[in-house]
């Protein structure tokens, strides 16, 4: 884990406090953690593209592309006609 | 430089496409670097709407890794597609529509959609590629003298299209033979 230096006002550090002294979080490192996880993963709109390979989703290589994309695509519309739907057709 | 609509990029991941033999080669081209092409931003929206669709169509999206299984795929499918040697045709900034003391900001490319829409019964997003089309010899500073498409809508109206536009449509097997790629 890396460790970070971050600025909070006193009034956010109390409200931090109150959560860890009534025993929500362990201590104040759990919570910043907690509730950073908790924004990042319930504002997905933030991370268009790559959002998965951030959780460790890992990259698709070159045959299991084309081996995802022909078990989607295939079918008797052709790409055209996919691309079509979408443009309401 | 060519126009290259989405579904010939489509194309090339779908083998049982009619066009699929051709727009891979076009598409190799256009990895290579022996070929320079320029599509509309658009192209990038549609690659990844149709792909998301089909996933949820034929294998679902009910559970958490099939979510996270077809982000992977949008973004595996969206870097083969930015990394070809494309231009993105954007035309930056907003122009001002105005009608009978109507008047309101919008999107360049929007205006322009509009402008055609009185010269051809088009769909929306048929008619913002069009309008990308007609601004990027503008914004390239080149010719684009062929839009590369599938899609019949354009094809069976290539002549009119051809006098409003300037440009020749052409399917991917005939911009192949043309180019004896």
């Amino acid at each position: 884990m890396e460790i970070i230096n971050v600025r909070f006002d006193e009034e956010l550090i109390s409200r931090l406090d109150e959560l860890v002294a009534k025993g929500v979080f362990k201590n104040r490192s759990q919570a910043l953690r907690s509730i950073t996880k908790d924004f990042l993963d319930n504002h997905p709109q933030l991370f268009p593209l790559g959002r998965y390979e951030r959780r460790g989703g890992g990259d698709m290589g070159d045959s299991e592309l084309e081996e995802v994309c022909a078990e989607i695509f295939s079918g008797p519309s052709t790409a055209s006609e996919l691309i079509g739907e979408g443009r309401g057709r | 430089m060519f126009y290259m609509d989405t579904n010939v990029f489509i194309s090339r991941y779908k083998p049982d496409d009619p066009y699929h033999s051709s727009s891979s080669n076009i598409l190799n081209g256009l990895e290579e670097g022996s070929l320079e092409g320029c599509t509309s931003t658009l192209t990038i929206l549609e690659a990844s709407c149709v792909a998301s669709r089909m996933y949820d169509h034929r294998i679902g999206a009910g559970s958490e890794e099939a979510v996270r299984e077809r982000g992977r795929l949008i973004s595996a499918l969206l870097k083969r597609l930015t990394k070809l040697n494309l231009v993105f045709i954007q035309p930056a900034g907003d122009t001002r529509f105005s009608l009978d003391g109507f008047s309101v900001e919008m999107p360049a490319i929007f205006n322009a959609s509009i402008n055609l829409s009185y010269r051809l019964g088009l769909k929306s997003l048929d008619s913002i590629h069009l309008a990308a089309l007609m601004y990027s010899e503008n914004l390239l500073g080149r010719e684009v003298p062929f839009f590369v498409t599938g899609d019949r809508d354009f094809l069976d109206r290539r002549r009119g299209l051809r006098e409003i536009t300037g440009c020749t449509f052409i399917d991917p097997t005939e911009f192949e033979e043309l180019l004896d790629l």
